[in-house]
C-alpha cells in the first residue's frame, strides 16, 4: 500500500513543518512527480488507486448518516436548500458546457492550422 | 448493548451493505439503484430502527472516511494515464477548470444569499461541486462542516447525474470534450460515471475536469474566503 505510506508521509511533512498546503495534495503532488519521473512504475500502485477510487462511494457514505442528527435543521429549509444546490450545479454545468464548446472549436481550429503546412 | 461493540457493529453492517448494493447495481444497472442512493437510504433505516445516535454510528466508521485522504493521491494515476488529452487540449480542460471552480463557489454564495441559508449550511455548500476528498480538504477553508458539505456534494453530483444529458442536448453541445468537461466540474465523481456511459473521451475527459477543479479548489479555497468574507 504505497499509497497509503505517501499519504502517512505527506501528512507529518504538514503537521511538522506547518506547510500551508493539504496533505492530500502534496501526496498528489510527489506522486505525479514520481509517476512522471519515471521513478515510479505505474504498477507498483494501479492495484491500490484502482481500489481506492473504485470503492469511494464507501468511503463517503459515513458522513451522510449525519442526516439523523441535521434532520431538524434540514427539515425546516429542506426545500430551499434542494433548490439552491440543484440550481447551483445547473449553473456550473451550463456555464461550463457552453464555454468549453466554444473554446473547443478555437482548439480545433489552431491544430488544423498547425496540421495544414504539412499536407 | 454496550456501545463499543455497537460502534463496531455499524462498521460491519456499512461494509456489508455497500457490497450488497454494489452487485445488486451490477444485475439491474439502474439511476435510483445506485449504491450511493441504496446504501445511505437502508443504513439511515438501520440506525432509526435499532435507536442508533450518529456520534456512536461515526466512531468506528470514520475508519472509512479516512480512506479519502490516500484516495486523493490515488488520483494521481488517471492523470497521469490521460496525460496525451492534456496535451491535445490543454486550453478547454483549463477553461472548464476555471469556469467550473468560479461558478460552482459562485454560485453557492449567490443562491445561499437569496434563499437566506444560515451560515453554516451556507459556507458548507460553497465547495459542494468538486469530489468529496477533495471538498473536504476544501471546506475548513470556508469554515464550513465536514457533514453537510459531504451531504451538499452527494446532492449535487446526483442531481448532475439524473439531468446532465438532457441539460447538453438542450444546449447542443456535441463535442465530447465539452460534454464530458461539462459533467466533471458540474457533478464530480457522479458526473464521471455518467460522463463514462455517454463515450471513453467523455469519461476521461470529466475524470480529468474533476481532479483538476478538486485540486485547484483546494489550493484557491484560503483566497476564495477571504474575498468572500
Amino acid at each position: 500500500m504505497a499509497i497509503i505510506a505517501l499519504w502517512l508521509l505527506a501528512q507529518q511533512v504538514v503537521q511538522r513543518t506547518h506547510l500551508a498546503l493539504p496533505a492530500g495534495i502534496l501526496g498528489l503532488a510527489c506522486m505525479l512527480a514520481l509517476l512522471f519521473g519515471g521513478l515510479l512504475p505505474t504498477r507498483y500502485v494501479e492495484e491500490g488507486a484502482e481500489m481506492l477510487l473504485g470503492e469511494m462511494t464507501l468511503f463517503f457514505i459515513p458522513p451522510l448518516l449525519s442526516i439523523i442528527s441535521l434532520w431538524p435543521l434540514l427539515m425546516a429549509q429542506g426545500f430551499r436548500l434542494a433548490l439552491a444546490l440543484v440550481l447551483g450545479c445547473l449553473s456550473v454545468m451550463v456555464c461550463t458546457a457552453l464555454v468549453v464548446d466554444r473554446v473547443f472549436q478555437l482548439e480545433q481550429r489552431r491544430h488544423a492550422m498547425e496540421q495544414s503546412p504539412n499536407e | 448493548m454496550n456501545s463499543d461493540l455497537l460502534s463496531l457493529i455499524c462498521l460491519l453492517v456499512t461494509i456489508a451493505c455497500y457490497a450488497i448494493a454494489k452487485r445488486l447495481y451490477r444485475s439491474y444497472p439502474i439511476g435510483w439503484l445506485s449504491p450511493i442512493l441504496t446504501v445511505p437510504a437502508s443504513l439511515i433505516v438501520f440506525a432509526w430502527l435499532a435507536g442508533i445516535s450518529y456520534p456512536t454510528y461515526f466512531r468506528d466508521t470514520r475508519w472509512l472516511v479516512w480512506l479519502l485522504g490516500p484516495a486523493t493521491i490515488a488520483f494521481a494515476l488517471p492523470i497521469y494515464r490521460q496525460r496525451g488529452l492534456i496535451k491535445r487540449y490543454p486550453l478547454s480542460l483549463a477553461a472548464g477548470v476555471v469556469t467550473g471552480v468560479f461558478m460552482g463557489v459562485a454560485s453557492s454564495a449567490f443562491l445561499a444569499h437569496v434563499f437566506a441559508l444560515p451560515p453554516e449550511v451556507a459556507h458548507s455548500m460553497l465547495s459542494r461541486s468538486v469530489s468529496t476528498p477533495f471538498a473536504l480538504a476544501a471546506t475548513s477553508a470556508f469554515k464550513g462542516e465536514a457533514d453537510l458539505t459531504v451531504l451538499f456534494v452527494m446532492v449535487t453530483g446526483i442531481t448532475g447525474m439524473l439531468v446532465g444529458e438532457f441539460i447538453l442536448a438542450s444546449l447542443g453541445v456535441r463535442s465530447s470534450i465539452a460534454r464530458g468537461v461539462s459533467l466533471g466540474a458540474s457533478a464530480h465523481g457522479v458526473g464521471t460515471v455518467k460522463a463514462r456511459q455517454m463515450g471513453a473521451e467523455e469519461g476521461a475527459v470529466a475524470s480529468l475536469t474533476m481532479v483538476f477543479a478538486g485540486i485547484s479548489l483546494v489550493l484557491l479555497a484560503p483566497v476564495l474566503a477571504g474575498c468572500l468574507s
